[in-house]
């Protein structure tokens, strides 16, 4: 079992890369992603630190973004941690079958409005999905991207979860390895409204089941078809502050207590 | 420009604090539509305070604490109400409009509170709607009726309308009807009544309870308005209530102001 834990007191990052909303200077179409091992000197790194930093009050990990420099296939722009089980490499990822759990306490205490005061949405964990070589070349793709199978978003004080489903339920090998197979479910609340207050979030993923509870309270599981099917993909962890807005002078912040990823 | 950006955007953000709760109304129970198109519930409504979308609408007064409601006409907003609507929409279930109450369950709305402002037009008073109670067809009742989303219609429409408070409700136009026939508007015509005291704009207080055929309109201690009859006992829809101040134009230079000393709704 691999754990990698992220606190106040004993920040672990061993185990994330960290993509901000600044362009690399070599690339100016892509952002900056720092990987370890060089991410464990953040507080270091003066590109970093406006978008990645510890709070010097309660010692919580803060992720800042406002619309700027985003990665491919995206139209915005993020703070965020990627999970790398081979630290310094996207290539070793894990299925539903080996399984994985990551648990995280956290908040988002500031983000703006739009022009009629909808307050701008964050996604704040995911679990993505990616070809492997061999799928990418079966079906003629030039990456390895495939689609997130859970996105937690922060939504005007609630928690909102959203998962993939198959719009076809039949469709079989190699169809399912395409993204436009996959479609949104229609996403489901938490009772629970955390405002701005810290809250935590555990997601449990295990052969043919996805589990995502708020507060180690209310529950949501994902079986079925869909998540039996998404077993052909390799799955990575994210997160951070996914900011969903390409308004100008938007921005949100989010703040990481706590965050441990084991397999 | 970018540092007035800056600025602007700092003065709209969160407090990382959690509101504390208002004692004269469960704001949790609410949902808030704007003259703008602005909408909140639950963490969002709760936040007014510190929204200054909210705040040219809806804001609590600095010298009595009262919930201040205004409603003027606002150009070029994504709002899709006919008039100048500044409502508070009652949601049982914080954040959801599916669950609501039927005639049997009953409801009682209590209230406290004042017109202080009002515009005229051609030398008469605009009008304002300060309560509703909407029946909304069940899910069950949609799909039986075979429609894409559930409609509604109002039951209730309790409204200020030149310094006196007037009543509408809806009335069958044929006793006999029974069924699917109960849902559908064509069946419904409205009967007005109004009661006699001149509220101008001094603070009063309404009571408005539904229970099992029976719907009582009270203004202070003066005798209510009661409707007990067969079109209250074929009201199959489900209901809510609708409180605020829903001033019925969209001329320009309209205006008006409602306060709230308390607002309640019980289900006991």
């Amino acid at each position: 079992m691999l754990s990698v834990g992220l606190n106040a007191q004993n920040i672990d990052l061993s185990h994330w890369k960290i993509t901000i909303p600044k362009s690399r200077k070599d690339n100016p179409n892509k952002p900056i992603e720092v990987s370890p091992p060089e991410i464990k000197d953040f507080a270091g790194n003066e590109d970093l630190k406006p978008y990645f930093y510890k709070d010097p009050e309660d010692g919580a990990l803060v992720f800042y973004a406002y619309p700027a420099q985003t990665t491919r296939n995206t139209k915005y722009s993020r703070s965020e941690l990627r999970e790398q089980m081979e630290p310094g490499s996207n290539k070793v990822n894990w299925t539903f079958a080996q399984g994985g759990r990551m648990r995280g306490t956290l908040s988002v205490p500031e983000t703006t409005q739009d022009d009629i005061g909808d307050y701008h949405r964050v996604i704040i964990m995911q679990i993505h999905g990616r070809l492997t070589n061999e799928q990418r070349d079966l079906i003629g793709e030039d990456d390895n991207n495939a689609p997130p199978i859970l996105k937690i978003y922060w939504d005007e004080g609630r928690i909102r979860v959203k998962t993939k489903v198959l719009k076809d339920k039949k469709a079989k090998m190699p169809e399912i390895l395409h993204e436009k197979a996959w479609g949104d479910d229609k996403g489901r609340n938490f009772k629970e409204i955390v405002g701005t207050n810290k809250f935590t979030l555990e997601v449990n993923v295990s052969k043919g089941k996805m589990t995502v509870t708020l507060n180690d309270d209310e529950t949501f599981t994902y079986e079925g078809v869909d998540i039996d099917k998404w077993g052909v993909f390799e799955n990575y962890f994210k997160a951070g502050n996914y900011f969903q807005s390409r308004d100008k002078g938007s921005y949100a912040y989010v703040k990481y207590y706590e965050l441990e990823v084991s397999h | 420009m970018r540092i007035a950006l800056v600025i602007l955007f700092i003065s709209c953000t969160l407090s990382a604090h959690a509101q504390e709760p208002l004692d004269f109304m469960d704001i949790m129970n609410w949902r808030l539509e704007l003259p703008s198109g602005y909408k909140a519930s639950d963490w969002k409504l709760s936040n007014f305070r510190k929204d200054r979308f909210a705040q040219p609408f809806f804001y609590l007064d600095s010298l009595d604490g009262a919930l201040v409601m205004e409603a003027f006409p606002v150009e070029g907003t994504r709002s899709k109400s006919k008039y100048t609507r500044n409502t508070l929409r009652e949601q049982m279930q914080p954040g959801s409009s599916d669950v609501n109450w039927t005639m049997k369950e009953g409801g009682v709305l209590e209230a406290e509170l004042q017109v202080t402002k009002m515009s005229q037009e051609d030398g008469k008073y605009h009008k304002t709607i300060l309560f509703q109670l909407d029946g909304r067809t069940s899910e069950k009742q949609t799909e039986k009726l075979g429609l894409a989303k559930s409609t509604s219609m109002p039951l209730l429409k309790i409204t200020w309308d030149n310094e006196r408070v007037k009543v509408q409700r809806r009335v069958l136009k044929n006793e006999s009807t029974v069924g699917d026939q109960l849902l559908s508007k064509s069946a419904w015509e409205n009967d007005d009544s109004r009661f006699s005291k001149k509220i101008g704009f001094k603070k009063f207080k309404i009571r408005i309870a539904v229970k099992k055929g029976k719907i009582e309109v009270q203004i202070d201690d003066d005798t209510p308005i009661i409707y007990r009859d067969t079109s209250v006992k074929q009201w199959y829809f489900e209901n809510y209530f609708i409180a605020g101040n829903y001033l019925q134009t969209k001329s320009p230079g309209a205006h008006s102001i409602v306060k709230y000393y308390y607002l309640k709704v019980n289900h006991d």
